[in-house]
């Protein structure tokens, strides 16, 4: 220790530590000038990669779902049988029929689903779930509920109730989609809080799947999680599901906090006028 | 029949038109409202579909001005993704023809075109 | 070994070793920053993919906004601006441009734009403010958000203040009215407010970029560009790292000291609790926010200030020097004043982080930096002058600081490329590369020398704002 004080006392660190640091600054701003170069050729790279696969994706697309080709005619096509194997086309692909699928409806949606199962573009979808990365699991979530896959309902339910915000709600979403009524039950037994951000996307699912009665609401009502109550509370006003009244009745005579009982009340106010 | 197409989603866009020569229509297609304004303004279409929501000029301005500045009565389809209730009642309001939700089908769209196109003719 | 030639070697070795220290200290902690604000920036715009904004326009519990855009002699660009703000992409808001007793046309350029006329509307004053003059709604359906009062002269704070009496909603947005909004500006401003289910968000903030030679078209943003004269260019750089590398670890632990006047959101009702904006400072947007943490703190209530990475609003930075030094005199006298309005929670534990890391920081180095570099400088040419100066010391000194400025700059130029990535013109990169290793020495000199001046006027009790004259955002086309 003794030594440690009089070399710094001497003075003597001052040169080696002033020309160390330069170097090292000196040193580093080439790395990151390098890694900077490199991320932008890379990112130029797959520009013009996904603009070439977008030509044949499209061709394919379009006589798949316009002119009926069946998939083991696809299968044929020189370009697709090389490409295929390569992940980033597939992601390519991935990602262009899920945006053709959400804008279409009726049987040229059917005919991209088919295309999607034979394809095994399904499986890709299905691997990411397994992912330890959050955000790989919300890709494939998306993925499978925007095709409908109904077989991954249980999946996404575990994934539902993971203490990641994004993926949580990801999968409240998909569950909605994929079984409407049946995710309600779930939602009662949600173990964290819900944010009212994550409850306005929770009420714009719903809204979006047209579940009319939306039967079981008022067992939201019951649950012992007081953020799902004032969920519960907002779809019924929102979606002004008068004939839920007699239970929003029942929650502001026995409601958890008075919190609760203002919101029941006010919806009240609002579907009785 | 010449159309105009007028919508920023790559895909969507490069799929309708497809779809609409197939069936025998002549497409021009933008992806740029002010662009697809423009076109318009040169030269002369049977049929304007536009997506509401687009970089540059809203489908909405260009119903307006379309059917303000030019004052022409040409058929004119709006989509969109929106659901919102008041945007729906604001197109016809501003002299839309036709408002398709999205997910559209692309049958469906069809069977409006011609119907829109025969009543004009 | 010592560094000087004669016998002071004692007193002028502790002077160089607190340079040192000083010099060792901010670099770290802008290292940590800066590490923080990445970890940040990655994990934000990672779950920004699975966002759906949408949600806030169809939902009837999406906040309700009140922008509110004070307004003086911008006649130039007043239509423009204007017309953008009403349609930008969202439900529920209402535009309030206050009139500043503008000396020039605005109000007849708004009345004649809009259709307006007088109304009566039944407001309470909740905050002291100079006269108004009229409150004005438009005849006209399509523009029947937008309220522009007109009020006699009493600067920016004022005529926020008189937003804020006026305000419908629960949440107030105050902006720079000659500020380009991104069309979806509102609905990330908004989100923050619904995210927390324990702490009441009571301030949102956005990332403001440069506008300089980029193209606007309607007045939306069209085409980015870096600027080629220097002056702005290297503010480009600046604001690049102050954003990316320094706000965004802030925002991470909750001490953000600043919400940028130019484009924030506001809780109306702990504002207005909170007292509204101080008509006696130029700083008046930090100040408030300081104030109003302030008000949570003392009150106990639990709470947390929100701050998007996202750029959701571009402005016209000074190209010529002289507005370049009004403005940045301007913000050290703020600075000044905010401090010293708030000095009782300087290293103060009951206020937590904001008093014991925050302002300590904000005062050690925002505030000292340009004294004590221009201490150093003095100190350096007495030196020079009685020859006491080690040059081999000297130099390695200076390269040191040079290399370091330099290795941060392009810190954040990587912390750009990985993230927003606004910049993929090659020559746009190399523009601001270059702006690096010229800013050290052209654009810090001009930074210190405004701050100092910006001593001086708050030493000789100067208070004015200056003018800004507006350029437009007019690109060679």
């Amino acid at each position: 220790m003794i030594k440690l004080w009089e070399f710094y006392k001497s003075g003597d660190w001052v040169e080696p530590f002033l020309i160390d640091s330069i170097i090292l600054f000196i040193a580093a701003s080439c790395i990151l000038y390098l890694l900077i170069i490199a991320s932008r050729s890379k990112k130029i790279k797959r520009e013009r990669l996904r603009i070439e696969y977008d030509k044949l994706i499209e061709k394919l697309m379009f006589s798949v779902v316009f002119q009926d080709t069946p998939f083991s005619e696809i299968k044929e096509d020189k370009g697709y049988s090389v490409l295929s194997k390569k992940a980033f086309f597939r992601e390519v692909l991935a990602e262009s029929i899920t945006n053709l699928h959400k804008n279409y409806e009726g049987v040229y949606a059917r005919k991209l689903e088919q295309f999607y199962k034979e394809s095994g573009l399904i499986n890709d979808s299905f691997k990411k779930l397994k992912s330890l990365k959050w955000e790989v699991k919300c890709k494939g979530i998306t993925e499978l509920a925007e095709f409908n896959v109904a077989e991954a309902f249980e999946k996404i339910i575990t994934a539902s109730k993971d203490r990641n915000k994004t993926l949580k709600l990801t999968a409240i979403n998909a569950c909605i989609k994929l079984e409407g009524t049946r995710s309600i039950v779930h939602l009662t037994e949600h173990p964290y809080p819900i944010d009212n951000w994550t409850q306005l996307n929770i009420i714009g699912a719903f809204k979006k799947h047209d579940i009319g009665d939306i039967k079981g609401v008022e067992f939201l009502l019951e649950s012992e999680n007081t953020t799902v109550v004032a969920l519960g509370l907002k779809l019924i006003k929102e979606l002004k599901l008068t004939q839920k009244v007699p239970y929003v009745v029942q929650l502001v005579n026995k409601a958890p906090n008075t919190f609760i009982k203002c919101e029941a009340q006010s919806v009240l106010q609002t579907l009785t006028v | 029949m010449r159309i105009i197409l007028s919508e920023d989603n790559d895909i969507l866009r490069k799929s309708l038109s497809f779809f609409l020569e197939s069936k025998g229509f002549t497409v021009d297609q933008f992806a740029d409202g002010k662009d697809a304004l423009k076109a318009i303004e040169n030269n002369s279409y049977d049929l304007i579909l536009t997506d509401i929501n687009m970089p540059g000029i809203s489908g909405m301005e260009i119903t307006q001005h379309v059917r303000q500045k030019i004052g022409s009565d040409i058929p004119i389809i709006i989509f969109t993704s929106s659901g919102v209730e008041q945007t729906e009642l604001d197109s016809f309001d501003i002299g839309a023809n036709e408002f398709m939700a999205k997910p559209v089908s692309p049958a469906v769209l069809l069977v409006r075109i011609n119907k829109l196109l025969s009543t004009r003719v | 070994m010592t560094f000087f030639d004669t016998d002071m070697t004692w007193f002028l070795n502790i002077y160089m070793v607190v340079i040192l220290a000083y010099a060792i200290l901010i670099m770290s902690s802008y290292l940590i920053l800066a590490y923080l604000s990445t970890k940040e920036l990655r994990s934000y715009l990672k779950k920004n993919s699975f966002v759906d904004y949408e949600v806030l326009l169809t939902s009837e519990f999406a906040p309700k906004l009140s922008l509110i855009a004070p307004a003086y002699n911008e006649g130039f660009t007043i239509e423009e601006n204007v017309k953008s703000l009403l349609s930008l992409n969202y439900n529920n808001y209402q535009v309030i441009v206050v009139n500043d007793g503008s000396k020039d046309n605005s109000m007849e350029i708004l009345t004649k734009t809009y259709d307006l006329v007088l109304t009566e509307l039944d407001i309470s004053t909740k905050v002291e403010t100079k006269k108004i003059k009229g409150i004005y709604t438009s005849r006209n359906a399509a523009f029947k958000k937008l309220i522009v009062v007109d009020k006699e002269n009493g600067g920016k704070a004022d005529a926020l203040n008189v937003g804020l009496n006026i305000a419908q909603n629960p949440y107030v947005v105050c902006i720079d009215v000659d500020c380009i909004l991104d069309k979806d500006s509102l609905l990330k401003l908004a989100k923050p407010f619904l995210e927390s289910h324990d702490k009441r968000i009571i301030a949102t903030g956005g990332v403001v970029r440069i506008a300089n030679q980029c193209v606007i078209k309607n007045g939306r943003l069209v085409e980015v560009n870096v600027p080629d004269r220097l002056l702005p260019r290297i503010q480009v750089l600046e604001y690049l790292r102050a954003f990316l590398l320094g706000r965004m670890a802030w925002g991470r632990l909750d001490g953000l000291l600043l919400i940028s006047g130019a484009f924030g959101a506001f809780d109306k009702e702990i504002a207005l609790l909170a007292g509204g904006y101080s008509t006696k400072t130029v700083g008046e947007d930090m100040e408030l926010v300081i104030r109003m943490r302030r008000y949570m703190i003392e009150n106990k209530l639990p709470y947390s200030v929100s701050y998007i990475p996202d750029p959701l609003c571009w402005t016209e930075a000074p190209e010529d020097f002289k507005i370049f030094k009004k403005q940045r005199s301007r913000w050290m006298r703020g600075t000044i004043e905010t401090l010293s309005f708030h000095k009782k929670m300087f290293l103060n534990p009951k206020y937590k982080l904001l008093g014991m890391l925050s302002l300590p920081y904000w005062t050690l180095f925002e505030f000292l930096a340009p004294a004590i570099e221009f201490i150093g400088l003095v100190i350096t040419i007495v030196f020079i002058i009685f020859g006491l100066l080690n040059w081999y010391f000297f130099f390695l000194l200076v390269f040191f600081v040079y290399s370091f400025a330099v290795f941060f700059s392009v810190i954040a130029l990587y912390s750009e490329e990985r993230t927003y990535h606004k910049y993929p013109k090659r020559t746009d990169f190399f523009k601001l590369l270059l702006a690096a290793f010229i800013e050290p020495f052209y654009f810090h000199p001009l930074g210190v020398y405004a701050a100092l001046v910006g001593y001086k006027e708050k030493i000789m009790g100067t208070h004015s704002w200056g003018e800004m004259t507006r350029k437009g955002f007019n690109k060679k086309e």
